[in-house]
């Protein structure tokens, strides 16, 4: 009877008692709630389709506008001009653990160049749509272009 | 019993201490990276020969530029570049004295931005290309725009 009194008494030293782990939880509760996500962008995302039916030496600058709304930006080149659409998507994450904060932000973009002759003819388009590809990460993860 | 007494207070001290340390922000360590866009890779840069690759040439390889400006004698730059940040950083302060933030700052990125610009005669035909900070690049080489009769 006494031998098992001593292994019970044992058992009970070794554990942690209730209120330290009370505090043990709060901290680690504390500790592992700070995470946050967050999400940005910057004009409506720029569809194929509307720029796509475009014929450079026939496509007009009135004819972009019309399909495509008010550029970003209007560039003077001389006689000859280049209007810009742009689209930019933003993912950020991080996360705080007691005093260490981990933070990642992935922006990327969909831009979309129309250069016009001095007629105001499309002579050429150059795109570049990455905005859909942008990622939740952490700092020490790759960043992948697919 | 007295002794496991004593040191669960002395276990409960000492994780008051390190609960205080951590909730009053005197130590913090961070871990931040931000990127804009990705850079042109250089095998496709290197791909576009000076004298005889378009315009049309350029746009097909390297997609739309980050900035086009006009240059003298009806020639035209088309500027790609990327940004990107990583700080790793220690920071003690008294919170009443220091205080953090977080934002991201748009006009600076813009002004750390570092690439490639390509430089086009007036038929369209690649001339030169640089790579730098475009910023200053542009501020070189940009002519005003002219007046339109």
């Amino acid at each position: 009877m006494r031998k098992v009194q001593v292994v019970a008494q044992s058992a009970r030293s070794c554990c942690i008692p209730r209120s330290m782990r009370c505090v043990l939880l709060s901290l680690l509760a504390v500790g592992l709630s700070s995470c946050f996500v967050a999400r940005d962008s910057v004009n409506a995302p720029i569809e194929v389709r509307r720029y796509e039916q475009f014929v450079p030496g026939t496509t007009t600058a009135a004819e972009v506008v019309a399909a495509m709304g008010a550029p970003t930006d209007v560039v003077q080149l001389g006689r000859r001009s280049a209007l810009r659409y742009d689209h930019a998507d933003g993912k950020t994450a991080g996360f705080t653990l007691f005093v260490v904060t981990f933070v990642n932000r992935d922006t990327r973009s969909d831009r979309v160049w129309f250069f016009f002759d001095e007629e105001n003819k499309l002579t050429h388009v150059g795109a570049t749509l990455d905005a859909q590809g942008t990622e939740w990460a952490m700092p020490w993860q790759e960043r992948t272009n697919d | 019993m007295g002794n496991a007494v004593a040191r669960a207070h002395q276990r409960l001290s000492l994780a008051g201490v390190v609960a205080a340390l951590a909730l009053s922000a005197c130590v913090q360590l961070d871990w931040s990276r931000s990127h804009v866009d990705f850079a042109v890779p250089h095998a496709r840069l290197h791909a576009l020969e000076v004298g005889q690759a378009t315009l049309e040439d350029a746009l097909a390889t390297l997609g739309a530029p980050l900035y086009v400006w006009e240059l003298p004698a009806d020639g035209l730059a088309i500027a790609y570049g990327a940004w990107s940040q990583e700080q790793v950083g220690i920071q003690v302060s008294v919170p009443l004295a220091e205080q953090a933030s977080a934002d991201f700052d748009y006009s600076e990125a813009a002004a750390k931005v570092e690439g490639h610009v390509l430089f086009f005669d007036r038929q369209g035909v690649l001339t030169v290309t640089a790579e730098g900070l475009l910023r200053d690049l542009r501020a070189e080489t940009e002519r005003r725009p002219s007046a339109i009769e």
